[in-house]
C-alpha cells in the first residue's frame, strides 16, 4: 500500500462520453474508472490489473493505469461517479469540493470494477 | 443540408464556428472536437430520453409537470440547480422559481470556477476576450489547466497556434508557460513546464512576487513549493520579457487547497506584474454556459451563484448556500435539476442525499441523478433545438440559432419547460 495525493479532473473521452449520452454504457467505465499513477509507484503496489483507492471518505476499486506523467506520491482518476465515491464533501467553505489534493491510499485489489449503474445501486440505494 | 456557424454547447469556449450537416438520417459536424461531436450526435441519438416519466413509468407531460411542481411547493427548502448547458433565458426562469418559493437557485460555477468566482471578487482581475489574447500575447500560461484534454479547440483556436494581429507567425510568435502537477499533453508544449507541488501554489505564487521584488528566495524554497530557484528565475524572467502575458487559469487552482486564496493570490502577482508589463487572466470555465449563469444571477439577484431567497431577499454564501455544502448537510428537502447530472459529479456525501429527497431532472440522456430522480423531463438542447443566448468563457454573449426541431412537442425550450413547471406552482 502507497500513500498518495489525489488528483481528479476531465480527460477528453471522459468527456466524449458524458457528452454523448453514454455514462450508462461500458465505455464510460473504460474512460472513467481507472487510475493512473507513476511506474514506480505501479512497481510498489505490484503492477496490478486494478487498484484499491481508499480516502477518509471510503474505497473504491477501478482499473489501474501507467502514466509517467504523473509524478511519484501522487495519482489521477478521472471526474466521474467512481472518482467521487471517495472525495470529501467538505468545501472549506468554498462550495467547491475537495476534487484535488485529498489523501489517498493505494494498494493492488481482486474486486471487481463496477459499471455505473451497479455502483449508483451499490454505494446510493 | 448544412448548418454553418452553429454554437457548440459544451465547452467554455462555445465554438461559434461549428459546420454541421444532417444527410439522410445522419448527424456529421465538420469541424467539432471529439466531444463537441458527441454532443451533436444526440440530436439523433438511440438513447434520447424523449417521454416524462414518474417513478420510471412513461407518465403525461402534463402530469409530470404538475408532480414536479408540487414536489417543489411542498418543500420547505427546496434547491433550483441550474446546469450550464442551456440557455441564459432557461437560467433566468430557474432563478425566478427560486425566489418565488423562498429557496436556493445555484449553478456548476459552485463546485467548478466558484473559488475563481470568489478570488476576483476579493481582488479584482484584469482581464480581456480570448480574441485580445489571441492577438496580443506573446506568453500565454496554462496554470493549473489542460486546455488539450478540457477545451480541445482552445489552442488551435485561440491561444497557441492561430495567428494574431501583433504574432503574425502563429506558435512562433508566443511563449508558452505550463504550470501542472501531471506533465500533461497541454505540458508537453510548453517552452517552459513548472511542476507545481499539489496545493501549493501560493507559495509559489509569494516566492514569485518576492523575486519581483528584488528579494533574495530563502534555501527552503524548492522544499515548499517543489520548484527550484532556477526554474522559478526563468519563470519570472519569460514573463517580464513579455509584451503581453496572457494567463489561464483552471481548477488546478479552485478545487486544491487554498480555493479562492490561490487565486486571490495569483492575482495580487499579476497586479505587480502590471508593473512592467501586461498581463490579463482569464479562467478556462469548463461548461459552455457556466460563465453565462454568473451574469444573469448577478443582474437578478446581485449575486453570481449559491443565492438563498429563505428570508424573502438574496443572500450570499458559498460554503453555506452552495450545492455540495447544503446537500452534505441535508439543508435541503426537494430538488429541480436542470441540465447537469450531480449524480455523477458531486462528491458522495452530497449524492446520497439526493436519493432522500423529492427529485425533478431535465435531461437529455439516461445517467446517474436521472437513476436517483422521482420526475425526469426530457431536454431540449439548447443552441441546436432552440435559439437562446450563451456565455463564452471570457463572459462574451453569443446568440445561438436553432437548425432542428425538438423531437416532441410538449416543450420548445427548457425555458418553456421552466415557465410550464412555474406556471403549475404558481396556481
Amino acid at each position: 500500500m502507497i500513500e498518495v495525493v489525489l488528483n481528479t479532473g476531465s480527460t477528453v473521452r471522459q468527456g466524449a462520453v458524458i457528452k454523448g449520452g453514454r455514462k450508462m454504457t461500458d465505455e464510460y467505465v473504460q474512460e472513467a474508472a481507472y487510475c493512473e499513477l507513476n511506474p514506480k509507484d505501479m512497481a510498489l503496489v505490484g503492477n496490478p490489473e486494478k487498484v484499491k483507492v481508499s480516502t477518509e471518505v471510503g474505497d473504491v476499486t477501478v482499473y489501474a493505469r501507467i502514466d509517467e506523467g504523473v509524478s511519484v506520491g501522487e495519482a489521477f482518476i478521472p471526474r466521474g461517479p467512481w472518482a467521487n465515491t471517495i472525495i470529501s464533501a467538505n468545501t472549506l467553505g468554498s462550495g467547491s469540493p475537495y476534487y484535488k489534493g485529498m489523501t489517498a491510499r493505494v494498494e493492488a485489489s481482486h474486486e471487481e470494477v463496477l459499471d455505473t449503474e451497479t455502483l449508483m445501486k451499490r454505494y446510493y440505494f | 443540408m448544412i448548418y454553418e456557424d452553429i454554437i457548440c454547447p459544451v465547452c467554455g469556449m462555445a465554438c461559434d464556428d461549428i459546420r454541421v450537416e444532417l444527410k439522410e438520417g445522419k448527424v456529421i459536424t465538420h469541424n467539432a472536437c471529439l466531444m463537441g461531436d458527441a454532443k451533436f450526435q444526440e440530436l439523433t441519438s438511440d438513447h434520447r430520453i424523449i417521454e416524462p416519466t414518474i417513478d420510471g413509468d412513461v407518465v403525461d407531460w402534463k402530469d409530470a409537470i404538475k408532480r414536479s411542481a408540487d414536489m417543489l411547493k411542498d418543500a420547505r427548502r427546496p434547491l433550483i440547480y441550474m446546469g450550464s448547458e442551456t440557455s441564459i433565458e432557461a437560467m433566468k426562469v430557474g432563478i425566478d422559481i427560486a425566489d418565488y418559493l423562498g429557496g436556493i437557485v445555484d449553478n456548476n460555477a459552485s463546485m467548478c470556477h466558484g473559488p475563481t468566482v470568489l478570488g476576483i471578487q476579493q481582488r479584482g482581475a484584469p482581464s480581456c476576450t480570448i480574441g485580445q489574447m489571441k492577438n496580443r500575447a506573446d506568453t500565454v500560461v496554462f496554470w493549473g489547466t489542460n486546455p488539450l484534454e478540457s477545451h480541445p479547440c482552445h489552442e488551435s483556436k485561440r491561444s497557441i497556434f492561430p495567428m494574431g494581429f501583433f504574432r503574425k507567425r502563429g506558435r512562433n510568435d508566443r511563449k508558452i508557460i505550463v504550470a501542472d502537477p501531471r506533465f500533461t499533453n497541454t505540458a508537453k508544449q510548453a517552452d517552459l513546464y513548472v511542476k507545481i507541488k499539489p496545493g501549493y501554489d501560493i507559495p509559489l505564487f509569494n516566492a514569485m512576487r518576492a523575486m519581483l521584488r528584488g528579494h533574495e528566495l530563502n534555501e527552503f524554497t524548492e522544499e515548499v513549493t517543489g520548484v527550484d530557484e532556477e526554474t522559478i528565475k526563468k519563470l519570472m524572467d519569460m514573463l517580464l520579457d513579455s509584451e503581453f502575458i496572457g494567463a489561464f487559469i483552471g481548477l488546478g487552482l479552485a478545487s486544491s487547497r487554498g480555493k479562492d486564496k490561490n487565486v486571490y493570490i495569483l492575482l495580487e502577482l499579476i497586479a505587480e506584474l502590471n508593473a512592467y508589463t501586461k498581463c490579463a487572466v482569464i479562467g478556462n470555465r469548463g461548461h459552455c454556459n457556466v460563465a453565462g449563469f454568473n451574469q444573469v444571477c448577478t443582474w437578478r439577484t446581485g449575486f453570481p451563484y449559491a443565492v438563498d431567497f429563505s428570508r424573502g431577499y438574496g443572500r450570499y454564501n458559498p460554503g453555506e448556500f452552495s450545492t455540495t455544502d447544503m446537500l452534505a448537510r441535508k439543508d435541503v428537502d426537494a430538488m429541480l435539476l436542470c441540465c447537469a447530472d450531480l449524480g455523477a459529479h458531486l462528491p458522495r456525501k452530497s449524492v446520497e442525499h439526493m436519493v432522500d429527497m423529492p427529485l425533478t431532472t431535465i435531461d437529455i440522456a439516461p445517467c446517474p441523478s436521472t437513476m436517483l430522480s422521482d420526475v425526469v423531463l426530457p431536454g431540449v438542447i439548447d443552441s441546436m433545438e432552440n435559439e437562446g443566448t450563451f456565455y463564452r468563457l471570457d463572459n462574451i454573449p453569443l446568440r445561438a440559432r436553432k437548425f432542428v426541431d425538438p423531437p416532441f412537442d410538449f416543450t420548445t425550450s427548457n425555458e418553456d419547460t421552466l415557465k410550464q413547471i412555474f406556471e403549475e406552482i404558481k396556481k
